[in-house]
């Protein structure tokens, strides 16, 4: 299956921001590692995910995505925000209690306001 | 005036924006009207030029002129000729007695004759007066099934010679029409109870309402207990007011007391405004439930079922509550706590709420709720008062957060007493401090034992140590770690198992799905999630066939959807029937999105439908296989609940997956024939920059609009001539296809006849036969085009230019095809 998955991240301040793009799944999952792997995160405070082009994840690639979170939780104490979440995605992520370790918001706007105001 | 309060409403009903709607109050007001309002009303659409509506409600009015005594009128126009009385519209739906025979000889004599417009009254005529061997053409003039005006002609053929329709089935049921869907049920369900109500089914489970309100109408031809359950599931989420009128009116013609304490059921877990709309067909029911004498008492009958509900099935309800609580989504949980506030003086709920605070994936609930409880049990405080500190719990957990390495030593033992001691916000940071800075023996079972509390916070912290440290000693508490309630903590457990051992991980959470307790259940499918699908496809897909319960049924399903793919679709598809027909209504509305997503991600979803059927093979039953035993449920490797025989069966050829099979062939053609073609970028990547893609071609249209103003001439190239920037050989791979063809440069629709693929055509219009179709001339070939949407006003004779797709050579040498867009020739 054709996905042309690719993971862009951008820094802001101190915030992070990762977009997958294509289907995650085994291999998005790849090339999520590679892309959030080595990014220095020394002053940033906020992680955010944004799925908006990311209508689509599978068991690996939530898989993926979860070692991420405990990772940023566990070892950098950031707060983790995700927006634009397609309906199948929400369930999906509150399957496996990801929604219970994240902030959801409808956008990335949305995110800030809340979590640099809040 | 009308008569009654029921034609009033078929009359308002005649006024709808839903065809189905609209045709089926015509076909009721034929049933039961009697007024001249209603005649009147039936009249205009009869002089209408909607041919569909115009001929039921010729037919309507010829009903209730002969129920009326009604004198039929004379046609002027068309008078008795030498060979015996014209065929016309109204003498072929009300025919004199003396002109049935002639009008059978000229029908019979020369059957291709008839126009095609005569053929829907045509036919009624020989359902009612004709015989068997009437059939042989009346199945020619069944064409493609696209139409709603072979309504008559099935209805002939099964009123004259019922087999004949069998080989019809498949093209009928997959017909997009769901007037044509719904007779075609009817009579399948004559011949193959099981089957028609699967496509039934389907039906009620489409994403269009019209679909929805055509099965609700068929639904009354169903047994009510099977169809309750699928109204049922409707009503949860449904808000278009007339698929929820539908329901009521099944509901409520079918009154039981059951069925008003199951949406009193509904009404308390959805949220508010669909509470309010389920709350009117409560009390609709509850009407109709006291009419039919099955409650009686000086109450209004909404309350006596509500004093019935209070004392029957609270008790029922709360304990299938706290799993939905688990899973609902955030409006539905709030609508739940509302109603727990609401009800929590009663000691039932003050009961269940107390109970909330044991089980993690609840306890936020009662968190909020506990303010309102009778009685607050307070336990936590008392706990945090024991804790060795004197220190305030906000300066604990400062304390906990600025230790490293150079002052671990010193407060060591008060971090061990905090991790054993505390409270569960400081138990945790407590444990990730032994965590990140000791490397102490002691701190393993410290952990050991709060793996085995009930604090997800402190389990959780205690859970990473032990992985970090000793992670052997994990594996024995496997089982109990992914039974856990806690998301969190599960999530970590199936992870960490999968690592260590997969097969025994998997084994473990296929024995959680197979237990008769609902709550283990649904966490083992929550665990499920998390494994590569290629190792649990099966023993999903098991668990779908036998789960009862909806809320389970869908964590299966959205395990199931995150991982698409064409063969787990051909799987579902084998999925006919299941205990529960809400969840056999979750399974058909999966197939949907599975079908849009694969379509999204560009998968070939073609296949030869007329193709020799896939063999299916029926499950055999496993020797000793009994009734569970041990807690468990029945392994989906045991017979399934509907017998099946033990060879191999071909499906038959009108099966719901071979008619889907159909349908979907239709849409994946439409939508590759729309989808303008993907180069560099396919699947899903292209889809979800469609949007911005589409912005662009807009653009491009635009620039080459204003190019030629732009550009010099002296270039001697035309502007629509040069190469797009960065062409690939993608690229000139399509010129070249250009080269052979003649085609529209705004859009690449080639302007020469192909069948089969979309062409942009110049012709005139020959005549049009409704607001939807007209017949069109293009370069000595004929076409019957339909549009999906009503047409802008066309006049016969006018010269057009038609995107259409041509998909059918018809009998009467027409082309079918459907109409994209239409646009003024210009002069």
């Amino acid at each position: 299956m054709t996905t042309n998955f690719v993971c862009r991240t951008r820094k802001d301040g101190a915030w992070l921001v990762i977009t997958p793009v294509g289907y995650l799944n085994d291999q998005g999952g790849t090339a999520m590692n590679d892309a959030i792997r080595n990014i220095d995160l020394a002053g940033i405070t906020t992680v955010l995910f944004d799925f908006g082009e990311c209508p689509l994840a599978n068991s690996q690639g939530i898989a993926c995505l979860l070692d991420h979170c405990d990772r940023f939780a566990e070892q950098f104490q950031v707060k983790i925000a995700i927006c634009r979440l397609s309906p199948l995605l929400r369930e999906a992520f509150s399957l496996v209690g990801l929604m219970d370790m994240v902030s959801p918001f409808g956008t990335e706007q949305e995110a800030r306001s809340a979590l640099d105001h809040g | 005036m009308a008569d009654t309060s029921l034609e009033r409403q078929l009359l308002e009903q005649l006024g709808s924006e839903k065809r189905t709607l609209r045709v089926n109050a015509v076909v009721q007001l034929a049933k039961t009207a009697a007024s001249n309002e209603a005649l009147k009303a039936l009249q205009q659409l009869a002089d209408g030029s909607d041919r569909e509506l115009s001929f039921f409600a010729a037919q309507a009015l010829s009903r209730i002129r002969a129920r009326r005594g009604d004198a039929v009128a004379d046609e002027p126009e068309a008078p008795a000729t030498g060979n015996g009385p014209e065929i016309t519209r109204t003498r072929l739906l009300s025919p004199q007695r003396a002109e049935i025979e002639p009008l059978l000889s000229r029908i019979r004599s020369d059957p291709a004759a008839i126009p095609e417009e005569l053929q829907p009254p045509a036919a009624a005529f020989l359902g009612r007066y004709g015989r068997e061997d009437d059939v042989s053409f009346l199945t020619h003039w069944l064409g493609d099934g696209q139409s709603g005006l072979i309504i008559p002609v099935i209805e002939a053929i099964e009123a004259l010679a019922p087999p004949a329709l069998m080989a019809h089935f498949p093209m009928l049921l997959a017909s997009n029409h769901p007037i044509v869907r719904i007779r075609a049920i009817a009579a399948l369900r004559k011949v193959d109870e099981q089957e028609a109500e699967a496509h039934l089914s389907e039906l009620l489970a489409s994403r269009k309402s019209e679909e929805r309100i055509a099965g609700l109408s068929a639904a009354f031809a169903f047994p009510f207990p099977r169809i309750r359950e699928y109204v049922l599931s409707i009503l949860a989420d449904e808000q278009d007011p007339e698929v929820l009128h539908g329901c009521e009116t099944l509901l409520a013609s079918n009154p039981e007391l059951d069925t008003a304490l199951r949406i009193l059921d509904l009404i308390d877990t959805v949220p508010k405004q669909q509470a309010a709309r389920l709350s009117a067909i409560f009390k609709e029911i509850s009407v109709s439930a006291a009419a039919a004498g099955l409650i009686t008492g000086p109450d209004a009958p909404h309350e006596a079922i509500l004093k019935l509900w209070r004392r029957e099935r609270l008790r029922k309800f709360l304990a299938d509550l706290e799993i939905q609580i688990a899973v609902a989504s955030a409006a539905r949980r709030e609508a739940i706590e509302d109603w727990l506030a609401k009800n929590i003086q009663t000691p039932d709920v003050a009961a269940f709420v107390e109970k909330l605070a044991l089980n993690p994936a609840t306890e936020e609930v009662h968190r909020r709720l506990a303010d309102f409880l009778p009685h607050s049990p307070g336990q936590r405080l008392v706990k945090a008062a024991i804790a060795p500190s004197k220190l305030s719990e906000q300066e604990k957990l400062d304390l906990l957060g600025r230790l490293d390495a150079s002052t671990w030593e010193k407060h060591a033992q008060w971090v061990r007493d905090e991790a054993r001691f505390g409270s569960p916000a400081t138990r945790a940071l407590a444990f990730r401090n032994l965590t990140k800075l000791s490397r102490d023996a002691e701190d393993i079972p410290l952990a050991e034992s709060a793996l085995q509390q009930d604090e997800p916070d402190a389990q959780l912290a205690a859970f990473i140590l032990l992985e970090a440290r000793s992670p052997d000693r994990l594996v024995p508490r496997l089982s109990d770690l992914l039974a856990l309630p806690d998301p969190k903590i599960r999530g970590k457990a199936v992870r960490f198992a999968l690592k260590w051992d997969e097969r025994k991980a998997v084994e473990s959470i296929e024995k959680m799905l197979r237990s008769t307790d609902k709550t283990l259940r649904a966490q083992a499918v929550s665990c499920l999630i998390l494994v590569p699908f290629d190792k649990i496809g099966n023993i999903l897909l098991r668990a779908l066939e036998t789960e009862d319960h909806p809320a389970i049924a869908r964590r299966l399903i959205v395990v199931l959807l995150t991982n698409p793919s064409k063969e787990l679709l051909e799987r579902l598809d084998k999925i006919q029937a299941t205990s529960s027909p809400g969840v056999t209504m979750l399974i058909a509305q999966a197939r949907m999105d599975m079908f849009d997503t694969l379509l999204r991600l560009g998968v070939e979803m073609q296949q030869p439908a007329a193709s020799p059927a896939p063999k299916r093979e029926a499950v055999p039953p496993e020797a000793g296989a009994s009734a569970p035993v041990d807690g468990h449920r029945p392994s989906g490797k045991e017979p399934p609940a509907i017998a099946q025989p033990m060879q191999r069966e071909i499906p038959k050829p009108y099966a719901v997956s071979e008619v889907r099979q159909a349908i979907r062939n239709r849409q994946a053609e439409l939508r590759s024939q729309q989808k303008p073609p993907e180069t560099a970028e396919t699947g899903l990547a292209g889809l979800v920059r469609r949007v911005p893609v589409s912005l662009a071609a807009g653009l491009a249209v635009i620039l080459l609009a204003i190019l030629p103003v732009l550009l010099p001439r002296s270039t001697g190239t035309s502007p629509l001539e040069i190469s797009p920037k960065g062409s690939s050989k993608a690229g000139r791979g399509q010129d070249e296809r250009r080269a052979e063809e003649k085609v529209d440069r705004l859009t690449g629709i080639p302007s020469e006849f192909r069948m089969g693929r979309p062409c942009k055509l110049t012709g005139r219009i020959l005549k049009t036969i409704d607001k939807k179709t007209f017949t069109f001339e293009s370069e000595s070939r004929r076409y019957r085009c339909t549009a999906p949407a009503s047409l802008p006003m066309l006049l016969d004779g006018e010269e057009i230019v038609v995107e259409m797709l041509p998909y059918r050579n018809l009998p009467s040498g027409l082309i079918a095809a459907e109409v994209m867009k239409i646009t003024a020739e210009k002069r």
